[in-house]
C-alpha cells in the first residue's frame, strides 16, 4: 500500500519536483513550498498521513522503487513515474482505497484523537476490572492529563459509558472491511489484552510495517470522518474540545497572520509594513489564502479579464511549471498572478 | 508515626517487606550510613522509595543507567506519586533548565552521575534540604566492579558539598573486594553493611555444549517442544533476536513468540514487554536492553543463546528466572569459539590505541599553536570513531590533566604526554581486567565441579543447598525437568468478539 501511495504522489507530481517533495508532503511538513505543492498538485488529501516517517526509511523505500525501475529521475532530479510504474498503478487502482485519506483536514488532530481513544480504552477496560495499576501505552503527558480529566466525571458509571463507546466503534467497523477492522482491533490494549505492535501486525498480515501505519491511518481518518457525520455522543469527546483544528484553515501560521490583516482591508503594502515583511512573502501568503479559502475575493490582486487570459494558456497545456506558463503569455503577467490563477483553476477543478 | 509495615502497605500495596528491606529501612530512617547488596529482583527500589515518601527533605538517587530511572519515574507516577524527577543527558536544554530550576518542587530526584558535575545543578541542590542520598550501582564506584564509572569517583566531593546527608549505596553484584574499595573510596562515610546473598536456590543450571551455532536452534527447538513455560532467551546480536524469533515462530504454530532490542521504537517495546507481562507471549529473545524493569514472577527458562562479558551479568540476566520461587531452569549454550563475541564486544568498549594515539597529535599540534584552543569534542568522536562511552572516557582524563577545560578548551599544558601514557596504560589495564572477567565467565563453563558453588562463590561463603535440582555436573537431567505447563492461548480471530472483550471485559448482566 505504501509503495501504491508514493507512486500516486510521484505520478500527481507530473515530474516537476524531486523527492524530497514527496516526503515533506507525506510527513506533513508545514512549510510554505510543502503546502504549496500539495494543494497545487491535488496531494492534500494525503498531507501527513506519515509523520512518524523518518527520512532514512523514506530514502531506502524510494532506493528501493528506483531499482526495480518503477519511478527515475529525469536530468533535473525531478522524480517520475516509468512504463512499469505506471501499470502497478492501474492495476491496483481502487484495492487501497487511498480517496478515504483526510491528510490536510486532519493533519492536527489524528494522532490526539489516536492517543486519546487508545489510553481511554485501556484505562477504562482496567479500571473497571479493579486493576489500578497497569503501565499506559501512551506515555505523552497532555494526553494522560486528558483522559484523567475525563475519567473523574465518568468514574461512576465506567460501565456504561464502555458499553456505549464499544457500541458506536462496533457500528463503524461494520461500515469497513474485515481485514481494516481486524488491524484496528488487533491494535488496541485492554485488561489482560495487550495490543500487537507493528512489526507484530505486519508479520500478522504479511506485508510491511510502512503499509500497516498507512493501513491504520486510513481507518482512524475513516472514523474520523464517520464521527464527524454521526456524532455519536461517547466518540465526539474525544475531539469536540479540538474541533477548531479540524476547521483551521490548510494554511501556514504565518499566513494565517496575514489573512486576519487582510480581513480587516489592508493592502499588500499594508500588511508589509504591519507585519514587516517583503512583498514577495505577503504574496506567498496570499496564494496559500486562495487555496484555502475558496470564497476569497481575488479580483483586488487580479482582474477577470487577466484571470481568463492565464487560465486559458493553463487549460491548453496541462503544465504547472510556472516559468512555462509565464513565457506562454509573453511574460505579460508576473508569478504572483499566474499562482492566483493556478489556486482557483484548482479548486473549479475539484 | 506508623510503623513501617503501614506506610509500606499504604504507598504500594505490598503486606510485607522482601529480605532486607525493613532492616534497611530502618537504619536509614535512624540516620544510620548503610551499603547493601540485595540481589536482582530482591526489590532495591522500595529500599528509597519508600523512605522518599516518609523523610522531611529531599532524596538524590545516583544511576548510572537512564533507561532504570526513566523506568522508576514511570512506576512512580503509575502509583500516583508526582513530586519526583530525572535529570540525565535525554532531558532537552529546555527541560533540564526548567527542572533544575524547580528540583526544590521534587522529593525525588534521580540524577546521572555527569549531572552530579554540573555546577548549576550542585548549587541548587546546596540549596535545598536533602534527607537521604542514594547511590544505586553503587559497584560502579570500584574500579574492581564490571561497570566502572569515573565519574562515581567524584561523588566523595558531592557528599561533602552537600554537607553529609545519610547515604545509602546499593548494589546487586559486590563481591567483598569491590565491597570493600567503595567503602575506602567514600573515606568520610562510616557505612552499616547489609548484605544478603545473591544465589538462587531454585534455578537449575544446564550448560550444554555443541559443535556447531546450527545446532543451538535445533536444542532451542527440541527444548520448546517439551515446555511451554514463560521463557526468555537472550542473545548479544540484534539480528540473531530476529533471526531465532523467526525461526521459533515457523517451527510452532502454538507458540507466541516476538523480539525485542534497543532499534525498536519505544511505542512497539512498550507493547512487547506488556503482551510478556500478561502472558500473551510464550517466548521472549532478546538482547540484555529487556529486562530492566520487568517485574513477572513466572519465568521459568532463561536461555543463554549467547555469553555476557561476565560473571556479574550472567547471575543478574539467570536471576530473573523463578522470582515466585518454584523450580525454574537456565540453559547456557556454547558451541566453539563463542568466546570471540564477547571478546569483541569488550574491546569495542574501550577506545581503540591507534585512535587515541591520532587524537593526542591533534591535541599536541594544537596545544603548540595557541595557548587556548576552543574545540568540538563531538567532532572527535566522528573523526576517530569513539562511541559515547569512549569520549567519556577520553573527556575524563584530559580534564583530570587539566588538558580540556569547560567541554571546550584545550589549554596548552605540559603534561599532555604524561596524560597520554597515563590513558594507554589505563586502557590496557582495563582491556586486561575485562578479559579476566570474561575468563572468570569462561572457567566457570568449563568447571567440572558443582555449578552451583563455582557460580556464587566469589560473592558469598555460604551457599545454600538446591531446592530442587542443582546442575548438570551435580546430575540433572534437564529432560527429567517438570514444571506446570502454560495452556495454549487461543488466538481469537474475529473482531467483533475481540472489540467486545477489550472495551467490555465485565460481565454485562451483572
Amino acid at each position: 500500500m505504501f509503495t501504491f501511495i508514493i507512486l500516486f504522489c510521484v505520478e500527481r507530481l507530473k515530474s516537476q519536483r524531486s523527492m524530497a517533495s514527496v516526503y515533506h508532503i507525506l510527513q506533513g511538513k508545514r512549510a510554505a513550498q510543502t503546502i504549496q505543492d500539495a494543494n497545487l498538485y491535488q496531494l492534500t488529501d494525503v498531507f501527513s498521513i506519515y509523520s512518524k516517517l523518518r527520512r532514512s526509511q523514506f530514502d531506502q523505500v524510494m532506493n528501493q522503487l528506483l531499482q526495480s525501475g518503477w519511478i527515475a529521475l529525469d536530468l533535473d532530479k525531478h522524480v517520475y513515474v516509468t512504463e512499469e510504474g505506471k501499470k502497478y498503478l492501474t492495476d491496483h487502482q481502487g484495492c487501497f482505497q487511498i480517496q478515504y485519506f483526510n491528510g490536510a483536514t486532519y493533519a492536527k488532530i489524528f494522532e490526539l484523537f489516536v492517543k486519546r481513544f487508545s489510553l481511554t480504552i485501556q484505562t477504562y477496560s482496567n479500571v473497571v476490572m479493579h486493576r489500578r495499576t497497569f503501565v499506559p501505552i501512551i506515555e505523552d503527558d497532555a494526553t494522560q492529563q486528558w483522559v484523567k480529566r475525563h475519567y473523574q466525571i465518568d468514574q461512576n458509571d465506567l460501565k456504561a459509558y464502555l458499553v456505549d463507546l464499544h457500541e458506536s466503534t462496533k457500528a463503524f467497523l461494520q461500515t469497513i472491511d474485515r481485514r481494516s477492522a481486524q488491524l484496528f482491533v488487533d491494535r488496541l490494549t485492554g485488561y489482560q489484552q495487550v495490543g500487537l505492535s507493528v512489526q507484530q501486525l505486519a508479520k500478522k498480515n504479511n506485508v510491511s510495517e510502512h503499509d500497516i501505519q498507512m493501513m491504520l491511518t486510513l481507518t482512524y481518518h475513516r472514523f474520523l470522518q464517520y464521527i464527524e457525520d454521526r456524532r455519536p455522543q461517547s466518540l465526539l469527546r474525544f475531539i469536540d474540545d479540538e474541533l477548531s483544528l479540524v476547521n483551521q484553515h490548510f494554511m501556514t501560521n504565518s499566513a494565517e497572520k496575514t489573512y486576519q490583516l487582510i480581513r480587516t482591508g489592508l493592502t499588500i503594502d499594508d500588511v508589509m509594513a504591519v507585519r514587516k515583511l517583503k512583498r514577495s512573502t505577503i504574496e506567498d501568503h496570499i496564494v496559500e489564502l486562495a487555496y484555502a479559502l475558496p470564497n476569497l475575493n481575488i479580483e483586488t490582486y487580479i482582474s477577470e479579464v487577466d484571470f481568463n487570459k492565464i487560465a486559458e494558456v493553463v487549460r491548453m497545456n496541462d503544465n504547472r511549471k510556472l516559468s512555462l506558463i509565464k513565457s506562454h503569455l509573453n511574460d505579460e503577467f508576473n508569478y504572483f498572478q499566474i499562482r492566483l490563477v493556478l489556486a482557483r483553476y484548482q479548486i473549479k477543478l475539484n | 508515626m506508623e510503623n513501617l509495615e503501614n506506610s509500606l502497605e499504604r504507598y504500594f500495596s505490598y503486606k510485607t517487606f522482601r529480605t532486607g528491606q525493613k532492616e534497611i529501612i530502618s537504619d536509614i530512617m535512624a540516620g544510620q550510613h548503610v551499603l547493601a547488596t540485595l540481589p536482582t529482583g530482591a526489590g532495591k527500589s522500595i529500599c528509597y522509595q519508600l523512605p522518599a515518601l516518609l523523610v522531611k527533605g529531599g532524596v538524590i538517587v545516583v544511576t548510572p543507567l537512564l533507561s532504570l530511572m526513566e523506568d522508576q519515574v514511570k512506576q512512580m507516577k503509575q502509583r500516583g506519586y508526582s513530586h519526583i524527577t530525572s535529570l540525565n543527558t535525554f532531558n532537552t536544554e529546555q527541560e533540564r533548565l526548567t527542572i533544575i530550576r524547580n528540583l526544590h518542587k521534587y522529593k525525588l530526584i534521580f540524577l546521572s552521575p555527569e549531572m552530579l558535575q554540573n555546577q548549576n545543578v550542585l548549587k541548587k541542590l546546596m540549596l535545598i534540604d536533602i534527607s537521604l542520598f542514594v547511590i544505586d550501582e553503587a559497584h560502579c564506584i570500584s574500579q574492581w566492579g564490571h561497570e566502572f564509572r569515573p565519574d562515581y569517583l567524584k561523588l566523595n566531593n558531592v557528599i561533602v558539598d552537600l554537607k553529609y546527608p545519610t547515604i545509602l549505596a546499593l548494589t546487586a553484584t559486590a563481591t567483598p573486594d569491590v565491597q570493600k574499595d567503595v567503602i575506602s573510596q567514600l573515606a568520610s562515610v562510616k557505612f552499616k553493611k547489609h548484605i544478603y546473598p545473591m544465589d538462587r536456590d531454585n534455578i537449575a543450571l544446564y550448560v550444554k555444549q555443541v559443535d556447531h551455532h546450527h545446532e543451538k536452534d535445533r536444542f532451542i527447538i527440541a527444548v520448546l517442544e517439551r515446555y511451554n513455560v514463560p521463557t526468555m532467551i537472550y542473545f548479544s546480536s540484534k539480528k540473531e533476536t530476529e533471526r531465532v524469533a523467526s525461526i521459533i515462530n515457523q517451527r510452532f504454530d502454538q507458540l507466541n513468540v516476538a523480539y525485542y532490542h534497543g532499534d525498536l521504537d519505544t511505542s512497539d517495546r512498550l507493547l512487547i514487554q506488556q503482551q510478556f507481562m500478561e502472558n500473551q507471549l510464550d517466548v521472549i529473545c532478546c538482547t540484555s536492553a529487556f529486562g530492566m524493569g520487568i517485574n513477572k514472577s513466572d519465568i521459568r527458562l532463561i536461555i543463554h543463546y549467547h555469553l555476557p562479558t561476565q560473571l556479574e551479568s550472567f547471575i543478574q540476566e539467570v536471576g530473573r528466572a523463578g522470582r515466585d520461587q518454584l523450580e525454574s531452569v537456565s540453559i547456557t549454550l556454547i558451541s566453539p569459539n563463542d568466546h570471540q563475541i564477547p571478546q569483541r564486544l569488550i574491546e569495542s568498549e574501550l577506545p581503540s590505541l591507534e585512535s587515541v594515539e591520532m587524537l593526542w597529535s591533534e591535541i599536541e599540534l594544537l596545544s603548540q599553536s595557541k595557548l587556548t584552543v576552543k574545540v568540538d569534542t563531538n567532532e572527535w568522536a566522528q573523526r576517530y570513531n569513539f562511541s559515547e562511552v569512549h569520549l567519556r572516557f577520553i573527556k575524563n582524563f584530559l580534564e583530570a590533566y587539566g588538558i580540556l577545560k569547560y567541554n571546550k578548551y584545550i589549554v596548552s599544558h605540559s603534561s599532555i604526554h604524561e596524560a597520554k601514557i597515563a590513558i594507554i596504560n589505563k586502557i590496557k589495564e582495563r582491556s586486561r581486567y575485562k578479559k579476566h572477567k570474561l575468563n572468570e565467565l569462561l572457567n566457570w563453563l568449563a568447571t567440572s565441579g558443582c555449578r552451583r558453588q563455582r557460580l556464587y562463590a566469589k560473592f558469598q561463603s555460604h551457599i545454600s543447598p538446591a531446592k530442587y535440582q542443582c546442575c548438570d555436573r551435580c546430575g540433572f537431567d534437564l529432560f527429567q525437568w517438570q514444571p506446570k505447563q502454560s495452556g495454549y492461548r487461543q488466538r481469537i480471530n474475529d473482531y467483533l468478539s475481540q472489540l467486545k472483550s477489550v472495551m467490555i471485559p465485565f460481565n454485562e448482566d451483572e
